[in-house]
């Protein structure tokens, strides 16, 4: 049964932060908030619908106080999920086999503690809901890299002289050692300004200004892959028999000839020019013959002149074309 | 630039490109790649990846619309390559046109999908279960062949109809039959569907094919494909 974890947490307590290596791996890389996580975890059934409930605005913990920043509901069948409003839970997802993980991420007020102005700055996996220690920004202007260096080693960028240009990487989060580098950018989310103004968060860019401090966390997520079909043509055929009942008659065909007005397959092949009703065997077979007579001459125009190989090696290769094809048992 | 993505023995294709003012449009095939079509990929950032068709220079985010009157390259298409390898490197300009074809944000008839350089290149009992759902009646066919199931298919009456941008292309189709082609073009989401219909009288059309390649052959289509990638964005 999947697990339900709910972790609040907070980021930006100070400056500086060491990413890499990361100095905290408990709660994905953030600080857990004193006295408000719960002990273990529930579980929950598949299939059914999961929402978070709805969070406090502020909280208060050893004499801090926590301001909202965001709400990420990770390992539903649906993806991740994030709320920027307190008192909105992200919308519900399902459960499927993955964990559920709810991270509730404040940011503590009056951070920085009157230190320099910056940047505080780190990546945010929403599909995973931790922070991921890749590089993940390039600071400019910075002629010698140092800013960028210090942005992603220690997640900030000094602004007490200056203000920059920080730009994520995308559409992929940058590499650090083998960590895998498939997430894709999603949004800058600015932790104590859900709409933040185009001069500071524009696309892939967060542009603080002189003086200027910002808590800040470049979402990153993982790749969905979209099938076109999810299903096979074997189950497709199952379906097909209770939406098509009328429709469909499995037996075959046993006289395929010119006496009805389609053209056989036979016929297709040995019959050129068009005439039969559409579909990509007939539009082949009419074509291929006149294409075959072209590429023949194109073929003889060689003259014998050598010709081009594949750059990767043949035993290098994976199978392609009838090499490929699987028996089609369904059939 | 316009791209016409086609074989070196579709003449009709050569036609198209005609269609539009000089060297607006190049027509690429398989057939004269290794001497016409270069490409530099920039993976982070598509738009600014250079290419090269029959000499001109321009990049991905230049070309403003795209033909794929194939639906496959065929390796012998590649006849300047040894044949041994000629099924491998179908392959893999196949696997690169799908890419490359995916990237551009431009129009397109039709898009390219995993399955084909241009439209979803769907089996018959994928295209009929859609169809289905969204209320075209399907013609019954037999599934192992694909033949009408009826007995009395001779004395069924046929139309095809072409919708190209929501358009009906060429004779005026049926109502029904015209609804029945914008609720198809909708719902696979190409702006070119090519299907026929068969009908015992009256009114009560079903669908017996659908293709989802152009046929530029035929010169109403060739016309509306121009008007349609000549709109301005």
């Amino acid at each position: 049964m999947p697990t339900l974890t709910t972790q609040y947490v907070y980021f930006g307590a100070s400056g500086s932060h060491t990413r890499q290596p990361r100095s905290t791996t408990t709660y994905g890389g953030f600080l857990p908030i004193p006295g408000l996580n719960p002990s273990g975890a529930s579980t929950l059934t598949p299939g059914t619908s999961f929402q978070a409930n709805p969070q406090a605005l502020t909280e208060t913990a050893a004499g801090v106080t926590y301001q909202f920043a965001f709400t990420n509901v990770s390992g539903c069948t649906e993806g991740p999920q994030v709320s920027f409003v307190a008192g909105t839970p992200p919308p519900a997802g399902t459960v499927g086999s993955s964990p559920i993980n709810v991270l509730v991420v404040y940011v503590p007020e009056g951070g920085g503690n009157g230190g320099p102005s910056g940047a505080v700055i780190d990546a945010f996996n929403e599909s995973t809901g931790s922070l991921v220690n890749n590089n993940f920004v390039t600071v400019s202007p910075d002629p010698g890299g140092t800013l960028t260096s210090e942005a992603n080693v220690d997640g900030w960028v000094d602004t007490s002289d200056s203000g920059y240009t920080i730009t994520a990487d995308h559409p992929n989060i940058g590499p650090y050692l083998a960590l895998p580098t498939n997430e894709v950018f999603d949004q800058w989310v600015d932790l104590t300004n859900a709409s933040p103004p185009s001069t500071l968060v524009n696309g892939t860019d967060l542009t603080p200004g002189k003086g200027e401090t910002v808590y800040a966390l470049a979402f990153y997520k993982n790749p969905t892959f979209k099938k076109l079909y999810t299903k096979d043509l074997k189950e497709i055929k199952e379906e097909l028999r209770e939406v098509l009942k009328p429709t469909l008659a499995d037996t075959p065909l046993k006289t395929i000839t010119a006496e009805q007005p389609w053209k056989g397959p036979k016929e297709n092949v040995e019959v050129p020019g068009y005439g039969n009703l559409g579909g990509p065997v007939e539009f082949i077979a009419a074509e291929l013959q006149a294409l075959n007579q072209r590429i023949s001459s194109l073929e003889a125009s060689l003259k014998g002149a050598s010709k081009g190989t594949a750059f990767i090696k043949a035993e290098d290769r994976p199978a392609v074309g009838k090499a490929a094809k699987k028996p089609d048992k369904s059939r | 630039m316009i791209l016409v993505l086609s074989n070196v023995a579709n003449d009709a294709a050569k036609e198209l490109v005609g269609m539009f003012p000089p060297g607006a449009a190049s027509l690429v095939t398989a057939s004269n790649l290794n001497r016409s079509f270069t490409a530099g990929i920039s993976v982070g950032d598509f738009s600014p990846s250079e290419i090269s068709v029959g000499g001109t220079r321009t990049c991905a985010g230049e070309i403003g619309g795209v033909v794929s009157t194939i639906p496959h390259f065929l390796p012998q298409e590649f006849y300047y390559i040894e044949p041994a390898d000629r099924d491998y490197v179908c392959a893999e300009v196949s696997a690169f046109f799908i890419y490359f074809l995916s990237e551009l944000r431009c129009r397109k008839v039709n898009s390219p999908s995993t399955r084909a350089l241009s439209g979803l290149g769907m089996q018959r009992i994928e295209w009929a279960g859609t169809a289905a759902r969204c209320g075209v009646p399907v013609q019954p066919f037999r599934v192992k062949n694909g033949m009408p199931a009826a007995e009395d298919a001779r004395e069924l009456r046929y139309l095809k109809s072409t919708i190209i941008d929501g358009a009906i292309v060429g004779d005026r189709a049926p109502d029904a039959v015209c609804g029945y082609m914008r609720s198809l073009t909708r719902a696979f989401e190409m702006p070119y569907l090519s299907c026929l219909f068969a009908g015992s009288g009256g009114d009560d059309y079903a669908l017996v094919e659908l293709t989802d390649v152009p046929d530029v052959a035929i010169p109403a289509n060739r016309e509306a494909i121009v008007r349609f990638l000549r709109q301005p964005p």
